[in-house]
């Protein structure tokens, strides 16, 4: 996944996961797929969740993951 | 009820020394004492109770009893099992219960313990900082003295790979976190010899 973010959505955010897959369990969202800039990162999609998608009562995590490439240790 | 700052935990044996106290708060005191002492005797004696049904039934058991004890990876799975279940119940029982203390809400620290164990956003970034993947995570709980139900890992695994995981038990509170408790020990466990099918795990 060079450069991509991918999401992985708890089920605090059951409704973007119907709309967006049409079922509850699956909850991996590349940031490509939601057409949001790569440059917004997580803070992207926080934004568009809550333009879009009823904001979550309860609580809720998203872990947002984005390949650096191997550090080298100095 | 007036408690000074300086009624801390280590103090409190001198209570009834300290003047300027009033009687409410010496006889709250003694009550607690009495109560603490009340609950360590009902444990004694429950114990004595369980030693003493254990050494009277294991002389009704079978001759093969025990060849019939799991050994070698069996009783170390049954062990350690038994040994997560131990640590929830103390952690729950200490979270219910109000202990001899002067703290406002003791309960409340063990709960935030119990949060930083199943959500823990630190070690998941140094971690996976370490194998060159960037983690953020983003957080939404209602209460913060209050574990919720979601948590999130990252383990990485003997071939190079990295397990990343988040899961969701509904409802919150003591119960939910120590749900989530027990969920992220299997997960973690699974985590080494699952294979991804692709729904709901996926590899990346």
């Amino acid at each position: 996944m060079p450069n991509d973010i991918v999401l992985i959505l708890s089920d605090g955010f059951w409704e973007a996961k119907h709309r967006i897959f049409g079922q509850p369990l699956y909850s991996l969202i590349r940031l490509q797929q939601l057409k949001i800039p790569l440059e917004e990162g997580l803070d992207g999609i926080i934004r568009f969740f809550r333009e879009n998608f009823e904001t979550p009562t309860d609580d809720a995590t998203i872990l947002s993951l984005q390949w650096r490439g191997p550090v080298t240790p100095p | 009820m007036n408690l000074s700052p300086m009624m801390s935990p280590r103090t409190k044996s001198n209570a009834s020394s300290r003047p300027g106290l009033s009687g409410t708060v010496l006889a709250f005191h003694q009550l607690q004492k009495m109560r603490s002492s009340f609950v360590n005797i009902c444990f004694i004696s429950f114990f004595f109770a369980f030693a003493l049904t254990l050494s009277t039934s294991a002389t009704q058991l079978p001759q093969n009893w025990n060849s019939e004890f799991p050994k070698g990876p069996e009783k170390r799975t049954m062990m350690s099992a038994l040994g997560r279940c131990a640590a929830l119940f103390r952690a729950v029982i200490g979270m219910n219960s109000r202990q001899v203390s002067l703290e406002p809400d003791p309960g409340a620290r063990r709960m935030r313990q119990i949060q930083r164990l199943i959500q823990n956003p630190n070690f998941v970034s140094k971690l996976g900082k370490k194998l060159g993947l960037e983690i953020r995570v983003y957080n939404q709980t209602p209460n913060a003295d209050q574990p919720t139900g979601d948590f999130y890992r990252v383990e990485e695994l003997p071939n190079g790979k990295l397990a990343v995981f988040v899961g969701d038990v509904e409802g919150k509170g003591p119960f939910a976190g120590a749900l989530s408790m027990i969920l992220l020990l299997e997960v973690i466990q699974i985590s080494y010899t699952i294979k991804p099918n692709g729904n709901s795990c996926r590899t990346i």
